[in-house]
């Protein structure tokens, strides 16, 4: 690409993009809260209808007060927007392009060497090696332990088939189970921590994905699909992503994971709004006997697994595996909102517990898996109004799921697929709160949710004429129980108590067109209709293009949504009413993706995109005074990322990658809250000694972040070491990690339930690892 | 906004499609790696001096025609020589031709005729490869398979013996070793 082009394209985009100078100002979202019912607004009117005063300063207080919160809420609507001098719009955008525009520099540069094969009429054993760029596709030049060192990565999920990265039509990063071993990751979180663009954020209940700078403090993280071996994970009552250790697969039992960025509601319908996880499991065949594997780690944290899988040679291939996680977390955590109760000390009030099981049978063309996972976490940060430093206060998420599944190839590439399953989820929460009754100063309160379905899915995929590639699905869903319970336990009082079912289908077609050898146009569309409101349809279209070796570059378009959740929809208790009406939030995805690989060991990825997403759900009061979820939220996510990847043999590896995103709340003009605008992130392997010991280390970095209340939550910067032993005595593997290597000290922004505008996260801290295998 | 953003991304298409105007070969990375593996097993293969003909014949690769691997392979091995033997990429009609072979390729697209393949081999000596599942354990010799994002093999040494090949250590000692096989 010319400077010309390249400022031809930057006029271009800014004439096109002029500057939005007028802005209306209003606060964000007010944020939706599991244990809602209990908000003090609603208790307030709920005190109302049950003629019973609550006492005006409870004695125990609560920073966050009902009428501090309406006032605040309604001085923001007013206050003069702090930063006006905000940069224009379009900044990120040619930012990114710049970006973009040096990795295609760059292409340029490599093609002039990387010039088409001709395989010249030469002994290539007795020949020289010559330089790595010259003949760098020619791997007749390998030996053999070079030959197995060169990564050609796949992914299932971005097409519902295994098909190489370069060829998927979206931008994916793969995290395989010797990376979770070799940076010693603990939880999906960890995982996702690594990945280009991605932030996680945690409350100290539930963790939180960002993608593309989209987190709101207070939404579930329904935006993203997370899948385990292509069946869904997100809950039916709440959307809720899980990723930390309420994920309910061991990541010990984790093949590989695929991040599919961008739009993927054409294919998965709900959810696949922003990305799709897809977690790959392990199976017996990898397994091939017993493992056994604990951990001990700071917080006075302990695990433990038992796995055993096999391959048979009657072709049944099987794994069962059991895990435990317990720790009591911090011993004391420091809230200075809470100064006036035990000096903001929550005690005792940091505790997690966890178990999980998964198993899979497979045999001939059909599979049989079971997931259940069982997480229950103190929480120290008095959310939602309840009493600080008062135990019990936890919440409990319990997921599970089993399935059938079949797949077989057919004569004339026929592909058969099809899913089976029951689906269970529960939540449960105890917290204590100010009673008004005298006999005691607390009354504790219990949230419950309960959802139970089931489903299928059956896929067809066929070639024609070698050049289409057709995918066809139809997929059901039934959630036949779905129920949200809240009541005081003394006096025994209910709140809240809806009991509904939902369904909703789904048919699917894409087509792989191979235009030319080097150019692919992928599109496709999914068309859902749902019980609660209606139908709708996401396309998507990309078109991917090898211009030359080991250059790809895709262009894509897509519509993504998720449908409103039961919560949203149904949740009636004092104080809050439901919405029938609303209909799911949308988005539209454009991107431009740009990979280069170099000289066999490096690979650079460039990507732009931009997002517009409309009717985002957000909870507001309503003109009667009820709080309601409305599609009032509108906002746009500007961005673009550039990667470096290198693999060397023997075991070095390292991946640099930065982000920069800019997203807008079309409302209020301002940029999202929990939004950073920079992210950096940084892995890299060592072999230390004979592909035996490794050292794993990896920086993640990100700069400030706006919280709801308008407060910044600062920049930061956290390293993390881990040093991995392989089979240094036979089946043993020893792991040895340092998180947070620098003690840095950072928050994480959270929702308006919290008093707390930001949740300070774990400084330094340690944990040894042990597998063996029989 | 919305228009303008996608006006804009259009352009930005636009411009960056003109500026990758040049077209060369599908980079079918993969078959060129699996090339480099083929390669290999020629050269760590050791045949019966009957099979192979003269000191100046060449070693014929047999690929399948509806294979979309045969291209890329004919492309990276042709011309190649190993020991001083010239390598021969022949693209197979039909499987009647893989007799007359020194090493067949069987890619995962033609799963279905590995038990033709191998029911017409028999014993003769002819190095079997593929890369579908459980090749080794159906009587083929080597299977290449994924392990991540990279390629492994399996080598089921007694269907090598059967054929009267000699699998050097070299390779033997890379290789998965595939037991309880046919």
């Amino acid at each position: 690409m010319q400077q010309e082009d390249l400022r031809l394209c930057l006029l271009l985009f800014r004439e096109a993009n002029p500057v939005n100078t007028i802005h209306r100002i209003r606060f964000s979202k007010p944020a939706p809260g599991r244990l809602i019912g209990l908000d003090d607004c609603g208790r307030r009117f709920l005190a109302r209808l049950a003629s019973v005063t609550l006492a005006e300063e409870s004695t125990a207080p609560t920073a966050a007060d009902g009428s501090g919160r309406n006032t605040e809420r309604c001085l923001l609507d007013q206050q003069p927007m702090a930063n006006a001098l905000r940069r224009p719009p379009g900044s990120a955008i040619s930012h990114a392009l710049a970006l973009l525009a040096v990795s295609g520099w760059l292409a340029g540069a490599s093609q002039s060497v990387a010039a088409p094969i001709s395989t010249p009429k030469s002994n290539a054993v007795e020949q020289a090696p010559e330089a790595d760029g010259k003949l760098s596709e020619d791997f007749t030049k390998l030996d053999l332990d070079e030959l197995m060192a060169v990564k050609v990565p796949t992914v299932y999920g971005a097409s519902k088939h295994e098909q190489k990265i370069t060829e998927a039509p979206s931008a994916v990063s793969i995290v395989t189970q010797d990376d979770i071993k070799k940076f010693g990751y603990r939880t999906l979180a960890d995982i996702l921590r690594s990945a280009r663009g991605f932030y996680v954020t945690s409350d100290r209940g539930y963790n939180f994905i960002g993608v593309r700078g989209v987190n709101r403090p207070g939404d579930y993280g329904g935006r993203v699909l997370i899948t385990v071996d292509g069946h869904r994970l997100n809950e039916p009552v709440y959307d809720s992503a899980f990723n930390g250790n309420e994920f309910p697969l061991d990541v010990d039992m984790i093949e590989r994971v695929e991040i599919i960025r961008g739009s993927g509601s054409s294919l998965y319908g709900n959810n696949a709004f922003f990305a799709v996880i897809n977690v790959i499991t392990r199976h017996g065949d990898g397994i091939n006997g017993i493992e056994a594997s604990g951990s001990a780690a700071s917080y006075k944290t302990y695990t433990g697994r038992l796995t055993y899988g096999k391959h048979f040679s009657n072709g049944l291939a099987l794994a069962v595996s059991g895990s435990l996680h317990d720790s009591e977390g911090h011993e004391t955590l420091h809230y200075p909102e809470f100064e006036a109760v035990n000096k903001g000390m929550a005690r005792g009030l940091d505790g997690e517990w966890a178990r999980k099981v998964f198993a899979s049978a497979s045999w001939g063309d059909f599979t049989l898996e079971g997931l259940y996972g069982n997480r229950r976490k103190d929480l120290p940060t008095a959310a939602y109004g309840s009493v600080f430093n008062v135990s019990p206060n936890w919440v409990n998420d319990e997921r599970a799921f089993a399935e059938l599944k079949y797949r077989h190839e057919f004569a004339h590439d026929w592909e058969v697929s099809g899913r089976l399953y029951f689906d269970h989820y529960q939540y449960d929460a105890t917290a204590p709160f100010a009673s008004s009754g005298a006999a005691s100063p607390v009354t504790f309160n219990k949230d419950f949710s309960l959802g139970h379905s089931w489903g299928g899915e059956l896929q067809v995929r066929k070639s024609f004429f070698e050049d289409h590639a057709v995918t066809f699905g139809g997929e059901f869903r039934d959630d036949f129980t779905l129920e949200l319970e809240n009541h005081d336990l003394k006096p025994f009082l209910v709140y809240s108590d809806v009991k509904t079912d939902a369904d909703n289908f789904g048919l699917y077609l894409q087509d792989e067109f191979r235009i030319r050898t080097n150019l692919t146009l992928n599109a496709g569309a999914r068309y859902d209709h749902f019980l609660s409101f209606g139908d709708t349809i996401s396309p998507r279209a990309g078109i991917i293009y090898n211009p030359w070796n080991q250059t790809t570059l895709k262009v894509l378009y897509g519509q993504a949504y998720r449908a409103p959740n039961v919560y949203e929809l149904e949740y009636v208790a004092p104080g809050y009413a439901a919405n029938h009406g609303l209909k799911p939030e949308q988005t539209r995805s454009y991107e431009l993706i740009l990979e280069q690989g170099f000289a066999r060991h490096y690979r650079v990825t460039g990507t732009l995109h931009y997002n517009e997403m409309k009717d985002l759900i957000t909870q507001q009061l309503s003109p009667s005074g009820d709080f309601m979820f409305q599609n009032t939220d509108s906002a746009s996510t500007t961005g673009g990322g550039l990667e470096f990847e290198g693999t060397w043999a023997h075991g070095w590896r390292g991946r640099l990658s930065y982000s920069l995103i800019e997203t807008t709340d079309h409302g209020t003009g301002q940029g999202l809250s929990n939004s950073p605008e920079h992210i950096g992130k940084f892995n890299f392997i060592a072999p230390l000694y004979k592909e035996k010991i490794f050292a794993g280390l990896e920086v993640q970095a990100s700069s400030s972040r706006r919280t709801v209340r308008g407060g910044e939550a600062g920049a930061f910067a956290v390293c993390n070491l881990t040093l991995f032993s392989h089979e240094i005595v036979k089946g043993l593997d020893l792991s040895a990690s340092v998180y947070n290597l620098f003690d840095a000290r950072f928050s994480d922004p959270v929702s308006l339930d919290f008093a707390q505008d930001k949740i300070r996260q774990d400084g330094r801290n340690f944990r040894v690892k042990l597998t063996y295998r029989f | 906004m919305r228009t303008a953003g996608a006006r804009s991304l259009a352009w930005i298409i636009v411009i960056l499609a003109a500026a990758f105007s040049t077209f060369a070969a599908e980079s079918a990375l993969e078959y060129k790696v699996k090339a480099g593996f083929i390669y290999n097993f020629v050269k760590f293969v050791e045949w019966p001096a009957t099979a192979l003909g003269a000191s100046n014949s060449s070693v014929v690769v047999g690929v399948l025609s509806d294979d979309p691997a045969a291209p890329v392979l004919q492309q990276a091995l042709s011309g190649k020589s190993v020991n001083g033997r010239a390598l021969e990429v022949r693209v197979l009609k039909e499987t009647a031709g893989v007799g007359d072979c020194h090493l067949v390729f069987i890619g995962r697209t033609q799963e279905g005729r590995v038990k033709d393949v191998l029911d017409q081999l028999k014993e003769a000596p002819v190095l079997t490869v593929s890369e579908s599942d459980r090749f080794c354990q159906r009587g083929g010799m080597i299977n290449l398979v994924r392990n991540d994002d990279s390629f492994r093999f399996e080598i089921n040494l007694k269907a090598a013996e059967r054929a009267s090949l000699k699998i050097s250590s070299r390779l033997s000692g890379q290789a998965t070793i595939v037991k309880n096989v046919k």
